[in-house]
């Protein structure tokens, strides 16, 4: 290539990237309002949950509420209470007036100022819209707080899972850079065998396992749950063996020279250059004990107070299927703390994120 | 080398299968002298966590403070899991001691699984005289001896709405079985399924405020319906038309006991024809309750149980009474369920057991027949718990018609033993009923050509 | 030398070795004799016959059970490719340079995967309802019957697919740590060639990521095959509308635990394995000829 081709395509390079400069301002525009309305619709969720959890459940059986928390206007008659119906007037305009007493050809309808001053009106009463006031409740949080036992449930989903987080990583931190760096008769094989264990699907295994647990006493402990942590599993050995795998061998090549043995290996060069996807799996695992839901159902089916939140949620979700709010404020209150815990700590994340290179 | 590892793993393997199909029999029991009893809730009625659960624990707490050599703990599992719970359990070796309530179809779903109680009774002296002789048979179910005590009944009628009948200025239904019904036009009729039909469409109001049976009714708009079915399944909505069960007497084949398609008809009709009743797809609408319709206050009827007095709500208020099971061709078919408790035949303190049960059907049974909704076994108990069941429903509900279902129970009922019964049961509660009302269908043509044969399939699966 | 790295290589790899053996190796051949009996756990007769392979034969004349494998598949053809270019397009595009707060963005859109799953179903739930926005949305647009969505057997299915949404954040980190990992000269290089941004995408970006789309394509399969707790909270396992639902694994726990009839239960389990581990093995055959390592052996 002459020196003259080169600088073109020099040239050619410092054009398009000014060009692409250029046009990124329209462009950054569009592409971040883009990706923010689809952000929004992916929390549409978040948004329906927050405002049906302060609902009133008459609201939800009424045909034609509103969307936004409200409830039927009422009035007291005679002792009972009694709806506010929209009357259309001749003008177009309508008119609220108190349903005092429905009826199929005509019915009595009352000025809600003073309900003594009475009218029969003709027609059906059912093709009159109710009146809506804007009402939320936080009384659905107070109850569901008291019947769900939140703190104790919250506590036991915590220490569940930060204790199987620390087995987990130890254990698959061990293992992983046993298969990465060391050699030992039959590696290859193992590692396969490994691999394959991701795709036994765990019905295969349950039984067997349940009895395993229950003569060793441990059903309606959380041992099931925790001790099977620190016997590593394959799916995260094999991520962190994948990232070692891109190590540069020089670097233990050289310790090695200095007389270190594999552990200091480990602790010295390893794990330093892996703290990526050290803090990835930490994160991941983290989460899925977090959000697991067959083993605490299984194991800890009898035990109530040893239960997690995922449990405790689905169980008063099924409980309350007709208390409307009720299931949306617990829900809302079960996912609030994991999520203001990882924006807390959020910034350990995105930076295993970006530094993860993981070149598979 | 590597055999030999092979050889090692096979015989483990067939040691941890011995294992399995022992049981939990090598985990030890503590030497203590303080028993401990498990009570499992779930299988049945009992998991309200707001009216049933802290009478539950409160009969447990007064039942623990008087005997401290046997403390038992209230085991309450939702619905949705308590049969997969029990059975977990129950393959590890590690069954609650009392289970209850319990129906029927809890028993029959646990073939096998219950301990005969004769020599427990016989051993304790238990007074069972104090019983109907047929309440106590009832339990004996055929070679395994006496599964369980009579306890909780709980006969069926229509539940509805005067104010509903009212606004549509038509009379309420008979107070007394055995009286007839005015029409809106003075003639009078029986109170059968075919003037549920008619009075339930002048009672099913569109948007527009036409019924059913005028000219110009939108189905799609419906605001109000004259019949909706809580819950139950196909051979209950057919029990009340006519009693039957689909095992034939030679045990193995099963059949639609006759009347039921007839029956299936009607409620396939009810929603899709005449419009009455809500259909699948709006019953599973919120406005609608999710699949529980009558407490919404839009429903002017429903036939049900005495247990379905748990789930009426606040929105009805003391607007609804109950009246007869409509007849059929002249007859009344009144089914009934009946709940109890049960010992788990893998319990390992089996007279304490039994003590803590009669406990629960003695002594405790005033307070959790209420919260159950359940008829007492013992006659002489029946007015106090209507007494209490009025101080809940203040307006004066015609318990009359209550008693007089009791008294006329039919059978056999609706929940009657097929072989293969927890898989026949779900392939009709779970797949054939939600049909009935998914699409206008031809009931028979369904179930002569694929109905009957699945059962049959199922059924022939236990050989 | 040699054989101290080799004591030393097990016992680092020992944790995983005695879990192994407690947690895989003897439950499975345990479940697999099972298999070949005619057994009742419970109940106060434990009995325990050996059958051959009657339950074998079983399963293939079982129609409940072939349309439950019908039913798994057809999912699975749906939410198989849902699965895997969803995340890879929301990774493209939170990945794109003209986006502004990048990082932001990234957090928010892994934020749902730490949410319990049963909290997303009711989430979704909410939003799909009778009355939720996404009906009052349709019926805005005329249509006069908003659907019920979960209770149509023609709907329930994306349905199902919208209430897992929530966990794509893990596959939207790992395409991310993937596109991080192309290197910026590839690209330069390409501008340099004329190439415009599809082209980019279609010749550097996508060949360059193939290891991570094959390894959320294996995850995904045997996440599919496996399909089973959305619909056993979501109804309970009971099949409707009209058997939709009615997945393979759903059948399998069913026949294990309702029915009670843990060694047919064994025998479907085993199925379900038998073709997870066919399918994962074809897919690993096809990898030579799509997949893309850079650094040549893996």
């Amino acid at each position: 290539m002459s020196a003259a081709q080169e600088l073109s395509a020099e040239a050619v390079v410092a054009e398009r990237t000014e060009s692409r400069r250029r046009i990124s301002t329209r462009r950054r525009i569009l592409v971040t309002l883009g990706v923010a309305t689809l952000t929004f619709l992916f929390f549409a969720p978040l948004f329906n949950l927050a405002a049906t959890s302060v609902k009133d459940p008459d609201q939800v059986y009424a045909a034609g509420a509103p969307l936004y928390p409200a409830r039927p206007k009422q009035v007291e008659v005679d002792g009972k209470d009694r709806p506010v119906v929209r009357v259309p007037q001749a003008d177009g305009t309508f008119m609220e007036m108190v349903l005092v007493k429905p009826g199929r050809q005509e019915s009595v309808l009352a000025d809600p100022a003073d309900v003594s001053k009475t009218i029969v009106w003709q027609g059906s009463w059912r093709t009159l819209e109710n009146a809506w006031e804007f009402s939320a409740t936080l009384n659905n949080y107070g109850e569901v707080w008291k019947l769900l036992d939140y703190p104790r449930l919250l506590l036991n989903t915590i220490i569940i899972a930060v204790v199987g987080t620390i087995g987990t990583v130890v254990s698959c931190v061990l293992v992983a850079y046993g298969f990465a760096r060391l050699k030992f008769p039959g590696r290859g094989k193992l590692f396969q065998v490994m691999v394959a264990t991701i795709f036994i699907p765990g019905t295969v295994t349950l039984i067997p396992t349940y009895m395993l647990f229950l003569n060793l006493g441990w059903v309606n402990t959380w041992l099931p749950l925790l001790v099977p942590t620190f016997l590593a599993n394959a799916f995260d050995v094999f991520l962190i063996r994948q990232y070692m795998m891109t190590i540069p061998r020089e670097h233990d090549e050289a310790a090695q020279i200095e007389g270190a043995g594999p552990w200091q290996i480990l602790r010295d060069v390893i794990i330093p250059q892996s703290w990526p996807v050290i803090i990835a799996v930490t994160v991941f695992h983290f989460v899925y004990s977090w959000n697991d839901y067959f083993g605490p159902l299984i194991y800890l089916s009898t035990k109530p107070e040893l239960q997690t939140l995922g449990i405790g949620l689905s169980r008063f979700s099924d409980q309350y299927n007709a208390r409307v709010g009720f299931p949306e404020a617990a829900t809302i209150m079960t996912l609030a703390i994991p999520v203001v815990l990882f924006i807390l700590f959020q910034r350990y994340f995105v930076r295993g994120v970006v530094v993860t290179g993981v070149d598979k | 080398m590597k055999q030999r590892k092979w050889r090692l793993s096979a015989i483990t393997a067939v040691m941890m299968l011995i294992a399995v199909a022992c049981g939990g029999s090598s985990s030890s029991t503590e030497p203590t002298e303080v028993v401990q009893l498990r009570w499992f809730v779930g299988l049945g009625t009992g998991t309200d966590v707001e009216t049933q659960v802290p009478v539950q624990q409160e009969v447990v707490d007064a039942w623990n403070a008087a005997h401290p050599n046997i403390q038992v703990t209230l085991e309450v599992v939702p619905n949705a899991d308590a049969k997969n719970t029990l059975l977990t359990q129950n393959a590890a070796g590690n069954p609650p001691d009392v289970v209850g309530p319990a129906g029927v179809a809890g028993s029959n779903g646990f073939y096998g699984q219950w301990l005969d109680l004769a020599p427990l009774i016989g051993d304790a002296n238990y007074d069972l005289s104090q019983f109907p002789a047929a309440a106590v048979e009832a339990f004996a179910v055929g070679g395994q001896g006496q599964l369980g005590l009579p306890f909780a009944s709980f006969p069926s009628f229509m539940y509805f709405r005067p104010s509903l009948f009212e606004e549509a200025g038509l009379n309420l239904p008979p107070s007394t079985y055995g009286d007839q019904y005015e029409m809106p036009d003075g003639t009078m009729v029986d109170w059968s399924w075919d003037t549920v039909r008619e009075v339930g469409m002048l009672l099913t109001v569109d948007s527009a405020g036409k019924d059913a049976t005028e000219a110009g009714f939108n189905p799609k708009k419906i605001v109000q319906y004259g019949y909706a079915q809580p819950w139950n399944g196909a051979p209950e909505w057919a029990s009340w038309f006519k009693p039957g069960q689909f095992l034939q007497s030679d045990g193995k084949t099963v059949a639609a006991p006759d009347g039921w398609v007839d029956a299936w008809q009607w409620y396939n009709d009810a929603a899709f024809k005449d419009y009455f009743m809500p259909n699948a797809d709006v019953s599973a609408k919120e406005e609608w309750g999710q699949g529980n319709a009558f407490p919404t206050g839009k429903i002017a009827m429903g036939q049900s149980y005495t247990w379905y007095t748990c789930c009426l709500g606040d929105v009805l208020g003391e607007d609804w009474n109950i009246a007869p099971t409509p007849s059929n061709g002249g007859t009344i078919s009144n089914d009934m369920n009946a709940d109890t408790f049960r010992i788990s035949a893998g319990s390992k303190h089996p007279k304490e057991a039994f003590e803590f049960m009669t406990y629960l059907l003695g002594e405790a049974s005033a307070k959790l027949l209420v919260i159950y909704g359940g008829m007492p076994a013992r006659a002489g108990d029946q007015d106090a718990f209507f007494a209490t069941l009025d101080e809940k429903f203040p307006q004066g509900v015609n318990w009359d018609i209550a008693k007089a279902s009791y008294a006329n129970a039919s059978s056999p009922s609706a929940e009657a033993y097929i072989p293969n019964y927890l898989k026949a049961r779900d392939y009709i509660y779970s797949d054939f009923t939600p049909l009935l009302t998914k699409k206008a269908m031809n009931v028979s043509d369904y179930v002569t050509n694929t109905f009957l044969p699945a059962l049959q399939a199922i059924a022939d699966e236990s050989e | 030398m040699e054989r101290r790295e080799a004591q030393w290589g097990f016992l680092f790899i020992s944790p995983w070795i005695i879990g192994l053996a407690v947690f895989y190796a003897f439950p499975i051949v345990a479940s697999l004799l099972l298999t070949f009996f005619d057994a009742s756990l419970t109940g106060a007769e434990r009995n325990f016959t050996f059958i051959g392979l009657d339950n074998w034969i079983r399963f293939f004349n079982d129609p409940m059970a072939w349309k439950a494998l019908g039913v798994t598949v057809r999912f699975t053809l749906l939410t198989l490719p849902v699965g895997i270019f969803v995340p890879l397009a929301v990774a493209l595009v939170l990945n794109s340079k003209a986006l502004v707060a990048p990082g932001l963005f990234r957090v928010l859109w892994f934020l749902p995967y730490v949410i319990p799953f049963v909290a997303g179903i009711i989430g979704w739930l909410g939003v799909i309802g009778q009355n939720g926005p996404l009906n009052t949305l349709i019926e805005l647009f005329g249509v006069q019957d908003a659907p019920l969505w979960t209770n149509d057997p023609g709907l329930i299915y994306p349905a199902l697919v919208l209430m897992g949404i929530w966990g794509i954040g893990s596959a939207i980190v790992v395409y991310l740590s993937g596109l991080g990992g192309v290197p910026t000269e590839l690209y330069e290089a390409a501008m340099v060639d004329g190439a415009g941004w599809w082209a980019s995408l279609r010749h550097i970006t996508l060949p360059m990521i193939t290891p991570v789309i094959f390894y959320n394509l294996i995850l995904g399969v045997a996440g599919s095959l496996q399909y089973f707790l959305v619909p056993q909270v979501l109804n309970g396992g009971n099949g409707n509308p009209e058997g939709s639902t009615l997945f393979f694994n759903i059948y399998l726990f069913k026949s294990f635990f309702t029915y009670q009839d843990p060694s047919y239960g064994a025998t479907l389990a085993w199925v379900l394995f038998l073709i997870t581990l066919g399918l994962s093995l074809i897919l690993f055959g096809t990898q030579k000829r799509w997949v893309y390592y850079a650094g040549g052996d893996r």
